[in-house]
């Protein structure tokens, strides 16, 4: 179906819908995308999760199968998404658990932060000198491989190699895909998370996190500051050339855990730096705001235009009518696609089209990522881009 | 002065609150006494959490402020227990493939305070646990908390085993977690399910004086 249009064309329509979309003037069609990791690699169906944590080439076919049975707008990350098993193996990190490593073959990667990589005494360090902490603390801490030269500069550069072999199969099979099916792949760079966020997810853990706020609130706000530059730099480093819609995917889950007063105080001076910084060099963040955000809509509206929010949760209807500053998605729920049947989804999604189209900045998305394939039936999903495709294409 | 723990605690005041225990136990005060005032505050700090005048961070760091007391008495606890009465035992984890514990957590606080049994199975856990550790605990509520959307598949996996197992009858089962619907509720097979943990703390309390029918 997607072939008899010109993929060349469609790439370039593509391209310019999200770059109108994030200008909040009137796109040609509303873009519709879907995270898909771990679904797509069930819904292709042949081998179990663990196979692609080792064999890089095998996405190929899974974005094949996922593309040409359901067309989208925009390429999201695939498994085994930014860095692979094998590079955590070289540097020898157990942060993350993969299936088939740690966990059952077919079990999605897991991320539990258990493990405690900067102690509540070591802020001022940290914040003095962020990079230094790393290389001295934090890292060493984390990776077992990377504790003592000469071992320790091998093992960097085994783990470097794995990321470049990694990122150019992967890289290939994006380009084919964007022949084949004109499909952009617009949201492969990322941070791995916001500022504030970082101290939670990277060095306290979050619960930490939230009992340091209340026995030391300067520190942390200090050290939220301090890994803004960081943060952006490593955002924006993954663009050589400049490119219509330069996004880069920063996925949120601190912020929206405080109340509104302390949200203000922590979580926002730090994260508005690193988003205005980014929009002012000219990229387009793609925040992924996790839970609900309605409670923080009046910060949200402080921002400059250029953002991109997906949001899992808002008030939509105000944040239609209040944030016109920002372009956002979100709005399909995964008990629709899940429980529903194509027509009801079909009928569902076009009102949502109706509704929040004439703002501009809106595209169509789900909350969430699908994980299991049992998250979204797939002849769902299969309805209704091949609804939009047509509605939009044909 | 044992009530101003409860206060104090509530009101997160940590170096207040623990300097008051270690001053009251100097003077000879009832262990029991004061652990009663931290469920008290703890209970305080819940209705601050249900009126959303505290948040997540504010219940984490209350059950951090009772963690410490109890620690301090721990020692002097050991040679005082009372034989207290058979409890109604709740059984709480988080299902297989997920290790999302932040809700549980905060639910387990907040249950403690209420005086029930409460046993913290942990996270990602496999059926084989849970089943497990209802037929050694005999549990009246079985409480099973998720995150994932993958989640819901292990709920259903878990409550279908304990169905086999002929375990259902005797075991009331809620499910909790952000994205739960009534329809995921019916297609587990559990008793009720919530989002949100206020109108979850009710349902248990409910179940546990008598159970009225809510749920999904
Ligand atoms: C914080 C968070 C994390 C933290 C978890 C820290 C921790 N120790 O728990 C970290 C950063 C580690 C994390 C990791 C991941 N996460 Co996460 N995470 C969240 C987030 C933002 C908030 C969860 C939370 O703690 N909320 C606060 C608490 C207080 O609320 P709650 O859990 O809902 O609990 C309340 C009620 O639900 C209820 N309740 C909950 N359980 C129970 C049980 C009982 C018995 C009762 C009565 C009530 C009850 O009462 C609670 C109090 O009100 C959610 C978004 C969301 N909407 O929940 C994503 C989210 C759940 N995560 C998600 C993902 C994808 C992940 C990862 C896979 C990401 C990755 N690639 O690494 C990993 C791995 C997780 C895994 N394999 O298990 C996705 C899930 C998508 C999907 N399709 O399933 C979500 C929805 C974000 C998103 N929008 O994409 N995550």
């Amino acid at each position: 179906m997607a072939k008899v249009v010109n993929p060349n064309k469609l790439f370039r329509q593509r391209v310019r819908a999200f770059g109108a979309m994030r200008d909040l003037k009137q796109p040609k069609f509303t873009p519709f995308v879907i995270p898909t990791k771990e679904w797509a690699i069930e819904f292709y169906g042949k081998h179990d999760l663990a196979a692609y944590n080792y064999n890089y080439s095998l996405i190929e076919k899974v974005l094949d199968h996922l593309y040409d049975n359901i067309p989208m707008d925009g390429l999201t990350p695939s498994y085994p998404g930014a860095k692979p098993a094998p590079f955590f193996d070289a540097l020898g990190a157990k942060t993350y658990k993969f299936p088939g490593r740690d966990l059952d073959v077919n079990t999605a990667s897991q991320f539990p932060q258990n493990n405690i990589y900067m102690e509540a005494n070591e802020y001022p360090e940290f914040i003095d000198d962020p990079i230094k902490f790393f290389l001295d603390k934090s890292i060493p801490r984390k990776h077992s491989n990377l504790r003592e030269s000469p071992r320790k500069e091998l093992n960097l550069i085994k783990g470097a190699m794995e990321i470049t072999r990694y990122r150019s199969i992967y890289y290939s099979i994006l380009l084919k895909i964007a022949q084949k099916y004109g499909i952009p792949p617009i949201f492969q760079s990322s941070i791995p998370t916001g500022p504030l966020d970082f101290i939670g997810d990277f060095l306290r853990t979050l619960t930490q996190l939230f009992i340091d706020i209340k026995r030391q609130p300067e520190e942390v706000k200090a050290a939220a500051d301090a890994i803004v530059p960081i943060l952006v730099k490593y955002g924006e480093s993954a663009f050589a050339k400049p490119a219509t819609v330069p996004a880069i995917m920063v996925p949120l889950h601190v912020g929206m855990f405080l109340r509104p007063k302390d949200f203000e105080e922590f979580y926002w001076p730090s994260f508005k730096k690193m988003a205005v910084t980014l929009i002012n060099d000219g990229f387009t963040p793609v925040f992924h705001g996790e839970s609900d955000w309605t409670p923080y809509i009046e910060f949200l509206s402080e921002l400059p235009k250029g953002s991109i929010w997906l949001f899992e949760k808002i008030d939509w209807d105000r944040a239609d009518e209040e944030l016109t500053n920002l372009a956002f998605g979100g709005t399909i729920p995964l008990d629709l696609l899940r429980f529903g049947n194509p027509e009801k989804v079909i009928s569902e999604v076009q009102s949502q089209i109706d509704k929040y189209s004439p703002r501009g900045g809106f595209f169509l998305c789900t909350p969430m990522p699908l994980m299991s394939i049992a998250d979204a039936k797939p002849e769902n999903v299969m309805a209704l881009a091949k609804y939009l495709f047509e509605k939009n294409f044909m | 002065m044992v009530e101003n723990i409860s206060k104090l605690l509530s009101d997160l005041e940590e170096n207040r609150v623990l300097e008051l225990v270690k001053e009251l136990i100097q003077k000879g005060e009832n262990p029991n006494k004061i652990l009663e005032a931290v469920g008290n505050g703890m209970r305080l700090i819940g209705e601050r959490w249900k009126s959303k005048e505290y948040f997540t961070p504010e219940v984490i760091f209350g059950a951090e402020i009772s963690h410490e007391i109890t620690e301090i008495l721990n020692p002097i606890l050991e040679n005082n227990i009372n034989n207290e009465e058979k409890k109604p035992i709740i059984l709480i984890g988080t299902v297989k493939g997920d290790i999302h514990d932040i809700g549980k957590n905060i639910i387990i606080s907040l249950l403690r305070a209420e005086k029930f049994g409460i046993y913290d199975l942990g996270v990602d856990l496999p059926p084989e646990v849970f089943i497990e550790k209802i037929k050694e605990l005999k549990p009246n509520i079985l409480g099973l908390s998720g995150l994932l959307t993958l989640a819901v598949d292990s709920m259903k996996e878990l409550i279908d085993k304990i169905s086999e197992e002929g375990l259902r009858e005797n075991i009331k089962i809620i499910i909790g977690g952000p994205f739960l619907s009534e329809k995921t509720c019916n297609y587990v097979g559990a008793d009720a399910y919530t989002n949100n943990g206020d109108d979850g703390i009710e349902i248990i309390k409910n179940w546990m004086v008598n159970y009225n029918g809510k749920g999904c």
